[in-house]
């Protein structure tokens, strides 16, 4: 599995998205909006996630509102901290 | 003490979703079987268990607004719904109505890996979600908000003895017009925290009714609601509440004494079927249910929901219990018996000597 489908996969089951499959969640498509209907609980509920799964830490919200835009501005974040 | 009306019932448990279920499962003197997989330190094992199926909350919540919802949450606000729906009450309430819920344990699931997940993983804070559902009046909390009511919404966790408390504040809350009416009910769910804890009961002989005899409780999750008015300004679905009783037991409590059939939260656990004996004496006829819905601390709602059939019915139904020895012990009623138009008892007695017990009757 990939780093964005595992992303995927995490927004899926962590953020209990009944009926919503990989294939539904396109890599640059906003995550928050009306589609998933993700709101503030679930950015902190993935910051846990990201750090729980990947160890990478977002610290604020001038980290967080780029990294969470969309599955490819995750990924990016998580493989840019992993680097480092 | 104010009577209450019981308007409105709504449950859900191993007997299936809803009233009709709950009769035919009571008629059928069984309920689906099912097994869970609990792990010992001697490997898996496979125990009988009654679980509930919270599917049908998709009739009354949207699929966005149950997704943080928990199994405890969703069992809750599904009896909680089908309560106000027999009572004809989801749309539009006239007044204002309070809530109160009671259970044993709470979100156990929930709760048991939240703290699970603070301790083990190498994050320095929890799920917010997992905490938000983890707090005591989640459950009546999620109801409150999806029915838009501002009255008085209160969780009551007196193990054995919440849904006699839950339902004693809610005649007290119609007596003093706090409020018009009481959407009152008891939850548990069961999680592999409680299957261990019951497996550690079976091996000291506590979950068992006879010491190193197999355990008898039949695992037991669900719901069970009602709504409730004040009596004489409405008339009673399924009867009335006469009186909720509760204290300690003063060496022996003496059970009714209007020869009045008496319904037993006999679960399989604390040695039930020494103590209901040696406690208690009755002189009515007796009906154990707990085969129906399992062993759980808010059984006593389920009680409730089985003596209103009853009493509506114009009969006894025929005891379900976990198992024949307490068919023998408390010598009970295998087919229906009719039931003269009058009271019928639901008693529970706590694990440390308490009892509640309610008194029901038709209107």
């Amino acid at each position: 599995m990939t780093l964005k489908e595992e992303l995927k996969q995490i927004i899926i089951t962590e953020l209990n998205l009944e009926d919503i499959l990989l294939e539904d969640i396109k890599d640059d498509e906003p995550l928050f909006g009306d589609k998933f209907g993700l709101d503030s609980i679930d950015a902190i509920e993935l910051v846990f996630q990201l750090k729980k799964h990947f160890g990478v830490e977002i610290r604020d919200m001038k980290e967080g509102r780029p990294a969470l835009e969309s599955i490819n501005t995750l990924a990016a974040f998580i493989e840019a901290r992993q680097a480092a | 003490m104010i009577r209450a009306a019981i308007t409105g019932m709504g449950v859900v448990g191993g007997f299936g979703c809803g009233v009709s279920l709950l009769k035919q499962a009571l008629e059928k003197g069984r309920s689906p079987d099912q097994t869970v997989r609990i792990s010992t330190e001697k490997g898996d094992i496979t125990a009988p268990a009654l679980l509930a199926d919270t599917a049908p909350l998709a009739r009354y919540v949207s699929r966005k607004a149950r997704r943080r919802f928990d199994h405890y949450t969703r069992l809750a606000l599904l009896g909680g719904f089908l309560a106000l729906d027999d009572a004809g009450m989801r749309e539009s309430r006239p007044g204002r109505m309070g809530i109160i819920l009671a259970t044993g344990y709470g979100p156990t699931c929930n709760t048991a890996d939240f703290t699970h997940s603070l301790t083990s993983d190498s994050v320095s804070f929890g799920s917010p979600t997992r905490f938000s559902n983890s707090v005591h009046n989640a459950a009546a909390a999620y109801l409150a908000i999806l029915l838009r009511e501002k009255g008085p919404s209160l969780s009551v966790s007196q193990f054995d003895m919440s849904v006699a408390q839950a339902l004693l504040t809610a005649l007290i809350w119609l007596s003093e017009g706090r409020v018009d009416t009481v959407l009152v009910g008891g939850v548990d769910e069961y999680c592999n925290v409680l299957g261990h804890y019951r497996q550690t009961l079976d091996g000291r002989g506590s979950a068992g009714a006879v010491q190193g005899e197999p355990a008898l409780a039949v695992i037991g999750e669900g719901a069970a609601f009602f709504v409730l008015s004040k009596a004489g300004e409405t008339a009673g679905t399924y009867g009335i509440i006469e009186s909720v009783s509760m204290g300690k037991i003063p060496g022996r409590l003496p059970g009714p004494d209007d020869g009045s059939p008496v319904i037993l939260g006999a679960d399989g656990y604390t040695d039930c079927l020494n103590r209901y004996p040696r406690l208690v004496s009755i002189s009515g006829t007796i009906g154990v249910y707990t085969g129906v819905y399992g062993g759980l601390p808010v059984g006593q709602a389920f009680d409730m929901a089985i003596a209103a059939l009853s009493l509506t019915g114009g009969m006894l139904y025929p005891s379900v219990s976990p198992g024949t020895v307490f068919d023998d012990t408390f010598g009970l009623p295998r087919p229906a018996i009719p039931l003269k138009p009058g009271r019928l008892h639901c008693l529970k007695l706590g694990s440390s000597d308490d009892y509640g017990m309610l008194t029901l009757s038709v209107n």
